[in-house]
This record gives structure tokens, C-alpha cells and sequence, in this order.
């Protein structure tokens, strides 16, 4: 189960509206290769996991992403606070403020609603932990465009923190997989 | 907030210069490093279990946390649903995270 804590894993602050950021950073909360996209892949990948190393990494990455989430979500609600109508219309935010207010929803940064289509699992440890770690490049990829793009301080220190995690998370299915490679390998010595 | 490198509060400056939402976020701040530590260790020692320096680690920062969180729940309510509560249920009350200007 999951118990909720009333914090954000790091600090979200931003100098002022900026509509159009928001608009791209809302990516990393539903799209493809986002926040939510990695927590459900993780999360229902530990099911038939065969070692224990890969269902606690599974899982706490899993919730960690969760935590992510909160983050980006946060950063987009902050990053319309404030904002002008023509702000939002110039942005091209204003569809999204008509369907869903000032909340972030599932979507990319056109607007495209998540689906569970962008993840997989085959329950099988090698071709699930392939995708993971493919998961991870692409979110760190990812929060690097959006660093190209950030000029607020405060955004680029948030989503220099997310793409760091996104690493870390590589290194450790890594690991697992090297694990899962041994595990393999001890099961074919007779 | 006034903290020094290690993200503590500097002794004897919090009363004078911070007022009580200061002091909260800077305490809430404190949790946030710890915790993000044992979210590290915890990571790392799920790949590598018998890592004794790492669990040495992951058992001070676990129990610095829970100090911690002791610590806000009796000044400012429950950090989590299971905290205990004095008086009212301050839980939601206190603010929400995504609304604490840092």
C-alpha cells in the first residue's frame, strides 16, 4: 500500500507566470515518456518479477516517480498562477484552461491525452528491464529540452533535479539487470 | 530560512529572524534532505543488500528522519495520514505542498 506524506520530495519555486513553460513542462506529467507513463510501467512490472532485487527496485522507484509527478504538476500549477488571459492565449494554453481549469492533466505538450500504450510489460526480467532503462534515457533526455528551453531559474533548478533522478534510476536497473543476467546464468549450472 | 551547509537551522537566530511559517519550512525543509537520503540508500541497498557501510547509513539517516518527523508532527500536525494529531486534526490545515512559497 501506499501512505501519503504532505511534501514534495524537492522544492518547487518560480519567479512568476510563464504560461507557455507550463505548457511544455506538462509533458513529464502525462506524456509518453513522463512521470505517471513510469510509475505505472514500474509498478505493474513487479508482479511476476523472479528476484527480489528487481521487485524492491521496481517498487520504490515506482513510488518514487509518483513523487515526480507531484513535482511537475506542482511546477505547472505555479507557472500559471498569476497569468493574464492573453498570457494563456498566447501560450496556446487556453483549451487546456477551458477542459481542465488551472490542474494539470494526462497530457502532452499538444494536448494528446496519456495512454497505456506508451508502456509495456512482458513479464519476462530482461525485456522488461531493457525497457526501463530505455524509460529512463528518454525521460533524462527529455527534461534536457526542457532545460534548453527554461530561462527561470527556478524551473531549470527543478528539472535539473528530475533529470538527475533519471540517472540514478538508470545506474540502478542497470544493476538489476546485471543481477537478473547472474540469476539466468546460475540457473543453467548443473 | 537560515541554514548553514548542512541544512540545520543556525542555533540562536531562528527565534529573532524567523517567524512560526518560517520555522516550519525550514524544519519541513530539514525532512526533506533527510528523506531524500534514505531514498538513496534505500535504492542503493536494494541492489546491493550487503553493503555495510550503505545500511549503516541508510539506518542513521532512517532514524534522524523519524526524530525529525516527531519533532514537526508535535509542533504542526501530521506529515502523513497515520501522524498523530494534538487538540484538532491539523493535517489539512497545514500547508499543502504544492502551495509553499520556498
Amino acid at each position: 500500500m501506499w501512505e501519503y506524506e504532505k511534501k514534495l520530495q524537492y522544492p518547487v519555486r518560480v519567479s512568476g507566470p510563464d504560461p507557455a513553460m507550463a505548457k511544455t513542462i506538462i509533458t513529464q506529467y502525462g506524456g509518453p515518456d513522463g512521470e505517471l507513463a513510469a510509475s505505472l510501467r514500474y509498478l505493474t512490472q513487479r508482479f511476476s518479477m523472479p528476484i527480489n532485487e528487481a521487485k524492491g527496485t521496481l517498487t520504490d522507484i515506482g513510488t518514487e516517480e509518483l513523487a515526480h509527478m507531484e513535482i511537475v504538476g506542482s511546477l505547472f500549477w505555479q507557472l500559471i498562477q498569476g497569468a493574464t488571459t492573453e498570457q494563456m492565449k498566447k501560450a496556446g494554453l487556453d483549451p487546456h484552461y477551458v477542459d481542465h481549469g488551472c490542474n494539470p492533466f494526462y497530457v502532452d505538450g499538444t494536448g494528446n491525452p496519456w495512454v497505456a500504450a506508451y508502456i509495456q510489460t512482458k513479464g519476462d526480467i530482461i525485456a522488461d528491464l531493457y525497457e526501463d532503462m530505455a524509460a529512463e534515457q528518454k525521460a533524462r533526455i527529455t527534461y534536457e529540452h526542457l532545460i534548453q528551453l527554461a530561462d527561470d531559474p527556478g524551473v531549470r533548478d527543478v528539472l535539473k533535479f528530475l533529470r538527475e533522478r533519471e540517472v540514478v534510476h538508470f545506474q540502478r536497473f542497470g544493476e538489476t539487470l546485471r543481477i537478473a543476467q547472474e540469476w539466468k546464468d546460475s540457473k543453467k549450472a548443473y | 530560512m537560515i541554514m548553514n551547509n548542512e541544512g540545520y537551522i543556525e542555533k540562536g537566530k531562528e527565534e529573532n529572524l524567523l517567524g512560526k511559517e518560517d520555522m516550519q519550512k525550514a524544519l519541513l525543509y530539514q525532512i526533506m534532505k533527510v528523506e531524500f537520503g534514505v531514498t538513496e540508500t534505500t535504492l542503493y541497498l536494494d541492489t546491493h543488500p550487503f553493503d555495510q557501510r550503505a545500511l549503516m547509513h541508510h539506518n542513521m539517516l532512517s532514524n534522524q528522519l523519524k526524530g525529525l518527523i516527531q519533532q514537526y508532527e508535535y509542533q504542526y500536525g501530521p506529515l502523513t495520514s497515520s501522524g498523530s494529531a494534538y487538540r484538532c486534526w491539523k493535517y489539512i490545515n497545514s500547508p499543502w505542498p504544492w502551495e509553499i512559497k520556498w
